[in-house]
C-alpha cells in the first residue's frame, strides 16, 4: 500500500502536532516571551527544553515522528550567539545533514524545520509555529516511520 | 570448475611478486620483534577465498595471500587485537583496510604507536557469487580511489610500490569474466529514486527484509563504540521489533552516527544477508558532506571529522540553499 | 508398504507430475492447508534467493527455480517469525486487560531443501517437547504444509552429508524429486497424502514408486559433483554427545581462542540458521497500552548473557563461539538425540569474517578421537572424572 504525503487535510479535522526542541537560553525564552505577551499560535505544539540545540541528536527527530509528531522544530540561538559559544554551529551541520538523510530515505520534506530564535524574538517563535502548522496542514499527517500505536 | 586461483584484473606475475613481498615483510617484522602480530589474509575453502589471518610466528608468514579473493575487510581487527597482543600489531592491507585502521586511530580507539600499517596496491575484490565462474570485480571496487597507495602518509608504509603501475593499468574486469555484479541501484541524487513517496516505498521494501542481525555494524570500522546506542535499553531508542518504524530508526541512527566517518569500504553491504544496498545510503550522505561542507574526500579520515568541526560560513537553513536539490530549507 | 516418518506402516503414495504443473501442486497444497493459507516459495532478486509470499501460484517458474541451490536466509522465519507478539495489554493496574494476537495464516512452504525441512523437525524437538511447548510455534507448525524439493545441485558450503543427511532425505510432508520434465512426488505424512489426493482429482498423475527410487539413487550420486567444501569427509554423527569426558575435552580444547579470532560477534550465523531459536522478550509500552514481543537473539552477540547487574559469564567471543558450536553439534544431541545442525551451509556462506562450522567440527572430531584413543590405549587423561559428574 503506498504511503502518500499529499492531500490537504481539511482544516477543521487535522491539527498538525508539532514537537519543538528549544534551547534554554534563547529559543525557549523566546517561546516564553510569546506567551507572556499573549501572542497566539496553534496550541498543538509540545516544547521540549534542552540546554543547547547542540544537544539534539537527529534520532530525537525521528523518534518524534515515530511517536506521532507531524513536524519537528529545532530552535536554537542565532549562530554566533550560542550561550555555549559553539553549540549551535554543530547543530547546524548535523541537522542540515539529518534533513538530507531524511529526504534520502523518502521522508517528506517540510517535516523538519530548523530556526534560530533569540530570547527577544517572541514574534518569530509564534510566526514559526503558525507557519509550520499551516505548511503541515497542506502536507497532511505524517505516516512515514509512524508507529501505528502511538 | 574454473581455477579459483585465476586472478581477476591482476596479471599473474604481479600477484605472485606482491604476495611474496607481503610474506617476506611479515616474516621480517616478526623475526625482528618489530610487531607481535601481523593481520592479513590467508586462503580458505571454498574457492581459496581470503579470510583474516592473524600471524604471530615468523614461520606462519607463508600463509599470507593477496588478491581479489580477499573478501574480508581486516582493518577493524586492530580494535580487539591491539588489546590482546603484546607489542605492536601490523596490518598488511589494501586501501579499504588502511582507511579502516586510520578510522580507528582517528577515533582514538587504538593508539598510533600500537599499530603499523602497510599498504599494498589493489585491483579490486572479486564478487563471491561470481568467483565460481571466473570472477568479476565488485561494483563497489570500480568506484574506489584508494586502490593505489598514496605516498607520504605518516605512519603508513607501502609494499609493492613498484608494482602499483602494473596494477593501475590492469583492467579491473578480466576478459571472459562476468560483468561486475548484479546491477545495484546507482546512488541517486536528490529528487531521483530515493526521494519522496517512491523513495520511501523503496527503502521500506529493503528494510522489511532487515533481520537486525547487526552484521553491518559488526563489520563497520566506524562502528567501534564499546556500548552501542542501538542496543541501549534505557533509554531504548530502537526497539528490538522489526516493525518498519524501528527498521528506519536503526538505519537512520547508524547512518547519522557514521556520517562523515564512513571510509567507503563497503563491508556493511557485503555482509548484509538481506542484500540491502547500505552503501547507497552512505554514499548519499558522503556526497552531501562534500556539497554542504566542502569536504573533498570524506571517506579519508582527516585530522577532524566533518561533524566534529564547523565553519562560521556553513550553509544555513535560514538562508536560501546554494543548490536546487536537497532539503536544505524546509 | 513403507514406513511413515512417525514409524507407522503406510501404503506408499507417489505420483508423477509434469513439471509445468508446478502451479497445480501449489494449489493442491494450499487447498489442504486451508482457505486462508499463504504460499511461500523462493524468489530471486538481484542474484539472491529469498523466501517470499507468492500471491499467484502460476507465477512459479520451475526452470528458474531449479537453478537455485538454496536461499540465503532460512525459511525458519515463516513459522518462527523474527518479531512475534506474545500478548498486548490495555489499561493500567488493577484494571488491566490482556489480549493475544490472532493465529497466523497457515503456511504452505514450497521448495524447501531437505536440510531446511529436517531443520523444522529439529525445531520441533527444541520447542514442542516437554511441559512447556511453544504455543505460537506449535500453532504455526501444526497448520503448515511442507513441500520438500530434493537437490539436483549443491554448493561447496553444503554440508548435509556431514550432518548425516543427503540431498534426498525424506522430510517435510511431501517430497518432490525433479527429474527432467517431471516432478516425482512421494507423500511422507497424512498431509502429504491429502495433497496428492487433491492433485489426483485434477491432474493426470500416474503412480511413480520405482521412478522415485531410481531418481533418488541418481541424485545421491550427483551430490559429489561440486567443489569440495571444508566439511568434505567429515561425519558429525561420530561426535559422542553423551560421554562426559569427551564433552569436557571438547570444551577445554585450546583452539577456541584462535578459532574465534576473526569473529565479529554479530548475529548473522544464528539469524540465517534454520534451527537457531533463541529469543529475547521486550515490552513496548505506549501510554496505557502496549505489547510484549519475542524477537530473535543470538548467543554470539556480546550482550546475550549479560544479566541485570552487569555480570556476564561469556564476555569473551571465544566462549560464545564455543557455546554456539557445542550446542549445535553436541548439547542438543545429548538432550534430544539429533544434531542441531543440518548442514545447510548458510552460516559459512554468510559469515562476514569467513568463519566456517566445519573448522570447528574438525577440531571437535580430533578431540573426540583423541579421547577415544586414550581410552583404548589405557592412558588416563589427568583429572579424568571417575564417575559421571552430577
Amino acid at each position: 500500500m503506498a504511503i502518500t504525503s499529499g492531500g490537504a487535510g481539511t482544516k477543521s479535522a487535522f491539527q498538525p502536532r508539532i514537537v519543538a526542541f528549544c534551547c534554554n537560553w534563547c529559543s525557549y525564552a523566546g517561546a516564553d516571551l510569546a506567551g507572556t505577551t499573549r501572542m497566539s499560535y496553534p496550541a498543538t505544539v509540545r516544547i521540549i527544553r534542552v540546554p543547547c540545540s547542540g544537544r539534539i541528536h537527529p534520532r530525537y527527530v525521528l523518534r518524534a515522528l515515530e511517536r506521532g509528531a507531524d513536524g519537528v522544530l529545532i530552535a536554537g540561538c542565532h549562530p554566533g550567539d550560542c550561550h555555549y559559544s559553539t553549540g549551535n554551529y554543530y547543530t547546524r551541520r548535523r541537522l542540515l545533514l539529518a534533513q538530507r538523510l531524511l529526504t534520502h530515505l523518502g521522508f517528506d520534506q517540510g517535516r523538519l524545520w530548523i530556526r534560530w530564535i533569540s530570547g527577544s524574538e517572541g514574534a518569530k517563535f509564534a510566526d514559526t509555529i503558525r507557519d509550520m502548522s499551516a505548511s503541515l496542514q497542506v502536507l497532511g499527517p505524517n505516516r512515514k516511520g509512524r508507529d501505528q500505536r502511538a | 570448475m574454473p581455477d579459483a586461483g585465476q586472478p581477476v584484473g591482476y596479471p599473474a606475475e604481479v600477484l605472485r611478486d606482491l604476495q611474496q613481498l607481503v610474506r617476506d615483510c611479515a616474516r621480517s617484522l616478526l623475526e625482528q620483534g618489530e610487531v607481535g602480530m601481523v593481520i592479513g589474509h590467508r586462503a580458505a575453502a571454498p574457492y581459496g577465498r581470503g579470510v583474516p589471518a592473524f600471524v604471530t610466528e615468523p614461520g606462519e608468514a607463508g600463509q599470507l595471500m593477496v588478491g581479489p579473493q580477499c573478501q574480508v575487510g581486516i582493518g577493524k581487527y586492530l580494535l580487539d587485537q591491539t588489546r590482546a597482543t603484546r607489542g605492536r600489531v601490523a596490518v598488511i592491507g589494501r586501501g579499504c583496510d588502511i582507511l579502516a585502521a586510520r578510522r580507528l586511530i582517528a577515533d582514538n580507539r587504538v593508539a598510533p604507536d600500537q599499530v603499523l600499517l602497510l599498504w599494498v596496491p589493489c585491483a579490486g575484490r572479486a564478487v563471491p557469487e561470481a568467483m565460481a565462474k571466473g570472477g568479476a570485480v565488485a561494483r563497489h571496487c570500480l568506484q574506489c580511489d584508494v586502490r593505489l597507495p598514496e605516498p607520504g602518509q605518516d605512519g603508513i608504509e607501502i609494499i609493492g610500490a613498484h608494482l602499483a603501475g602494473a596494477l593501475a593499468s590492469a583492467s579491473l574486469v578480466g576478459e571472459g569474466c562476468l560483468e561486475a555484479t548484479a546491477p545495484r541501484i546507482a546512488p541517486a541524487g536528490p529528487g531521483a529514486d530515493n526521494a519522496g513517496d517512491a523513495g520511501y516505498e523503496r527503502w521500506s521494501g529493503w528494510f522489511e527484509h532487515c533481520l537486525r542481525c547487526y552484521a553491518c555494524r559488526a563489520t563497520c570500522p566506524a562502528c567501534n563504540c564499546d556500548i552501542c546506542v542501538l542496543e541501549s535499553r534505557s533509554p531504548q531508542w530502537v526497539e528490538r521489533s522489526t516493525a518498519l518504524p524501528q527498521q528506519f530508526m536503526f538505519h537512520f541512527i547508524r547512518a547519522m552516527d557514521v556520517a562523515g566517518r564512513c571510509v567507503n569500504c563497503g563491508e556493511c553491504e557485503r555482509a548484509c544477508p538481506a542484500g540491502i544496498p547500505l552503501m547507497d545510503l552512505q554514499q548519499l550522505v558522503a556526497a552531501d558532506i562534500t556539497e554542504l561542507f566542502g569536504v573533498e574526500r570524506p571517506h579519508v579520515p582527516g585530522e577532524h571529522e566533518p561533524l566534529g568541526i564547523f565553519d562560521a560560513r556553513d550553509p544555513d537553513p535560514e538562508r536560501p540553499a546554494r543548490t536546487s536539490g536537497g532539503g536544505a530549507l524546509s | 508398504m513403507t514406513t511413515a516418518r512417525d514409524g507407522s506402516p503406510r501404503r506408499r503414495h507417489t505420483g508423477n507430475l509434469s513439471s509445468d504443473r508446478l502451479g497445480a501442486l501449489a494449489r493442491a497444497a494450499l487447498a489442504v492447508a486451508g482457505p486462508d493459507a499463504v504460499l511461500w516459495a523462493p524468489r530471486q532478486a538481484a542474484q539472491r534467493w529469498a523466501w517470499e509470499p507468492i500471491t499467484s501460484p502460476d507465477d512459479l517458474d520451475p526452470r528458474t527455480w531449479r537453478r537455485m541451490v538454496n536461499t540465503r536466509i532460512s525459511p525458519k522465519g515463516i513459522l518462527l517469525p523474527q518479531t512475534q507478539e506474545v500478548f498486548s495489554w490495555q489499561g493500567r493496574t488493577p484494571k488491566i486487560a490482556l489480549d493475544v494476537p490472532p493465529p497466523p495464516q497457515p503456511a504452505v512452504i514450497l521448495g524447501l531443501r531437505p536440510c531446511d525441512a529436517v531443520a523444522f523437525d529439529r525445531l520441533d524437538e527444541a520447542l514442542l517437547v516437554g511441559e512447556w511447548p511453544d504455543v505460537a510455534y506449535a500453532r504455526a507448525r501444526s497448520r503448515a504444509v511442507l513441500v520438500t524439493f530434493a537437490c539436483e545441485s549443491m554448493s561447496p558450503e553444503c554440508m548435509c552429508e556431514a550432518a548425516g543427511l543427503s540431498p534426498t532425505t525424506p522430510s517435510g510432508d511431501l517430497l518432490v524429486l525433479p527429474a527432467g520434465e517431471s516432478l516425482l512426488l512421494e507423500a511422507l505424512t497424512a498431509k502429504g497424502e491429502a495433497v496428492l489426493a487433491e492433485l489426483e482429482g485434477r491432474e493426470p498423475m500416474p503412480e511413480a514408486g520405482s521412478l522415485v527410487d531410481a531418481r533418488r539413487e541418481e541424485l545421491a550420486g550427483a551430490a559429489g559433483h561440486h567443489a569440495p567444501g571444508l566439511a568434505a569427509g567429515q561425519d558429525w554423527t561420530r561426535l559422542p554427545p553423551a560421554d562426559p569426558e569427551t564433552v569436557l575435552a571438547m570444551f577445554g580444547m585450546p583452539g577456541w581462542e584462535e578459532l574465534a579470532r576473526p569473529c565479529l560477534s554479530c548475529g548473522l550465523c544464528a539469524f540465517v540458521c534454520p534451527t537457531c531459536h533463541c529469543f529475547a522478550l521486550t515490552d513496548e509500552p505506549r501510554g496505557d497500552t502496549g505489547r510484549r514481543v519475542r524477537t530473535w537473539d543470538s548467543c554470539g552477540l556480546t550482550d546475550f548473557m549479560r544479566a541485570a547487574g552487569g555480570h556476564d559469564p561469556r564476555p569473551a567471543k571465544a566462549q560464545r563461539m564455543r557455546q554456539r558450536f557445542l550446542h549445535k553439534l553436541v548439547y542438543h544431541r545429548a538432550a534430544h538425540g539429533s544434531l542441531m545442525c543440518t548442514g545447510c551451509g548458510r552460516c559459512a556462506a554468510g559469515c562476514p569474517a569467513g568463519l566456517h562450522i566445519a573448522t570447528a567440527a574438525k577440531m571437535l572430531l580430533a578431540a573426540a578421537e583423541q579421547v577415544a584413543q586414550d581410552a583404548l590405549s589405557g592412558c588416563a587423561a589427568p583429572g579424568r572424572p571417575q564417575e559421571d559428574p552430577q
